[in-house]
């Protein structure tokens, strides 16, 4: 092998690993860029799920306000709402028979439960679970479960 | 260090008295409804109140009477009803008011008399009945004098139009377009059981009043002694307004009327007791038709429809004197609407009678009871803070009084859970 070739074959090779480390680089930084796009996409569809949740609790407070306490019995579900950003899809709102508070289970039906504050009986509550699903227009998809405990004090002032 | 504290303190004290409710001592008795307008355009809301030696006092929106220019302003006689003001265009609103005596009054915020108008020639006994009518939008004033005599002015006090009906006017007049042709019809009782509507439009050409086709409608159970105001409301929104009265007892029973703006009789609804001052019209069950609501002389707050039936959890019996009539208010800004009553069992007395506010909710349920103290005056309901929140501005026991319209809410709701599956 001449000088000439030889001198050829280093090249090649250098030329040959800096492809290698540009594609490494271009490739970590793509990955990066559609985890980037993809987190940003979860966090559309998070916010999705909080507006439903706002919009659950805003629904839920008007009917019990109205002395409506099983309405959510006579909805059809999942109700669907459009945003510019995508779509909210209330999936469910229904009475809780269990839920963990903490990492200790709690059973029982949450429905017309006395409320007991500072000792005394104020009224009932009601433990209700809303199951919302957010997805956004790039198809990124985040569930959300709710508990709410909806007092109906009955102790005027 | 003392004066960081001293400072804190200070704040606090400031912070905890503007959120108090607002009581002054004051050295007359009122038993009027109080006038709140932004009198200056400088944002904040002033007072009037007309004491009933025929004085009138200006206060400002925190309760502190102004005593300079001509304030507190003495006038000819006992102010009837409410202090109402007009707007002139170009100007400051003018406080307007009707006398006892027969005599209309517009004051500036200096307390100087803009203009005075008698309704009555010299030596002659009338009365005006109830407060002026203002025509806001045309800056027109209305009054009507116990002799039948009708005068509408502009805010100048120049008579635009001056008729005697030829009867006696038994309760205070009315301007509102029932017709539907942008003018403001004018609508009397007379002391007979008839109902004059006026067209606003036709008169305003002949400058005569001219009787609406259709009227005057004669109510055979409709002589009512107090001056009880009529009501008028498009209940079933089809476009025309109706005029809504209450008649006194006839043949053991009481009955609530609707007229249509053609004469023609809409409904006659049957109440067992007599109907405690004027009803009010709102769609308490928003099925998109008005309701009546109304108190009676048996302790009942009642709600129906105009077909007659009782709305679901009314009536409801309150079991005292009512003051005023119910005020149909969405107090806790929730889009639906509270009802509002105040209620007495307090022996008369000339410092007020000591009275209970109580909140109810559109289904009939008690929301909300608080004790006001003595009143003497009529109960003013508006915003005078400006902030979107309901204030109840009267008088009594000495005092002048500003509360705010806090309510009850039976309905609070708390997270206590979350879970996000990405």
């Amino acid at each position: 092998m001449n000088k000439k070739g030889f001198a050829a074959y280093y090249v090649l090779f250098f030329i040959i690993v800096i492809f290698l480390i540009a594609y490494v680089y271009s490739s970590r930084v793509m990955n990066s860029t559609v985890n980037l796009v993809r987190d940003f996409e979860k966090l559309k569809a998070k916010e999705l799920c909080d507006l439903g949740k706002a919009f659950a609790l805003n629904v839920i407070y008007k009917n019990y306000s109205q002395g409506s306490y099983d309405f959510y019995k006579s909805l059809s579900f999942p109700i669907k709402l459009k945003t510019e950003t995508g779509n909210i899809s209330i999936e469910s709102i229904d009475v809780v028979k269990e839920f963990f508070k903490g990492k200790q289970k709690v059973l029982g039906d949450f429905k017309n439960v006395p409320l007991i504050e500072q000792g005394k009986n104020t009224g009932k509550y009601d433990v209700l679970e809303v199951k919302i699903t957010g997805k956004t227009k790039k198809s990124q998809e985040v569930k959300g479960s709710f508990l709410f405990k909806v007092k109906r004090l009955e102790i005027v002032e | 260090m003392k004066r960081w504290l001293c400072l804190v303190f200070a704040f606090f004290v400031v912070v905890y008295a503007f959120s108090q409710d607002v009581s002054t001592p004051v050295n007359f008795i009122s038993s009027t409804c109080p006038l709140s307008a932004d009198l200056d355009g400088d944002g904040e809301k002033e007072i009037v109140f007309a004491g009933d030696n025929g004085t009138l006092h200006l206060f400002e929106s925190n309760g502190i009477e102004i005593i300079n220019g001509k304030w507190p302003r003495h006038i000819s006689g006992p102010v009837q009803e409410k202090v109402e003001s007009v707007h002139i265009v170009g100007k400051d609103p003018a406080v307007v008011v009707s006398t006892y005596d027969g005599d209309v009054y517009s004051l500036d915020l200096m307390g100087n008399i803009l203009w005075e108008f008698k309704t009555g020639k010299l030596n002659e006994i009338v009365h005006i009945l109830g407060a002026p009518c203002i025509d806001s939008v045309n800056n027109k004033i209305m009054v009507a004098n116990t002799i039948g005599e009708v005068f509408v002015l502009d805010d100048e006090g120049k008579t635009l139009l001056q008729d005697r009906t030829g009867y006696s006017i038994s309760t205070t007049p009315l301007m509102t377009d029932m017709n539907g042709d942008g003018h403001k019809d004018y609508l009397f009782k007379s002391d007979q059981g008839e109902v004059y509507v006026y067209d606003g439009l036709q008169t305003s050409e002949e400058e005569d009043f001219s009787v609406m086709p259709g009227f005057p409608v004669k109510i055979k159970e409709n002589y009512n002694p107090l001056p009880y105001p009529m009501t008028v409301s498009d209940t079933d929104l089809d476009g025309k307004k109706e005029v809504i009265l209450a008649t006194n007892k006839y043949k053991d029973n009481f009955y609530i009327y609707g007229i249509e703006n053609d004469g023609k009789l809409k409904f006659k609804i049957k109440n067992n007791s007599k109907v405690y001052n004027n009803i009010k019209c709102y769609d308490v069950d928003r099925d998109g038709f008005k309701d009546l609501v109304f108190t009676d002389l048996d302790g009942n707050l009642n709600v129906i429809n105009i077909q007659g039936e009782n709305l679901e959890g009314f009536p409801v019996n309150i079991g005292k004197k009512v003051k005023g009539s119910p005020k149909v208010i969405d107090v806790d800004g929730d889009g639906i609407c509270e009802i509002v009553v105040l209620v007495s069992d307090a022996e008369f007395s000339i410092l007020g009678q000591d009275y209970d506010l109580k909140i109810y909710s559109s289904k009939g349920k008690m929301l909300s009871e608080k004790a006001l103290g003595k009143i003497s005056s009529e109960v003013l309901f508006n915003d005078i803070e400006g902030d979107g929140k309901m204030e109840l501005t009267y008088s009594g026991d000495g005092f002048l009084k500003i509360k705010r319209l806090d309510i009850f809410d039976p309905i609070q709701i708390e997270l206590i859970g979350e879970e996000y599956e990405y």
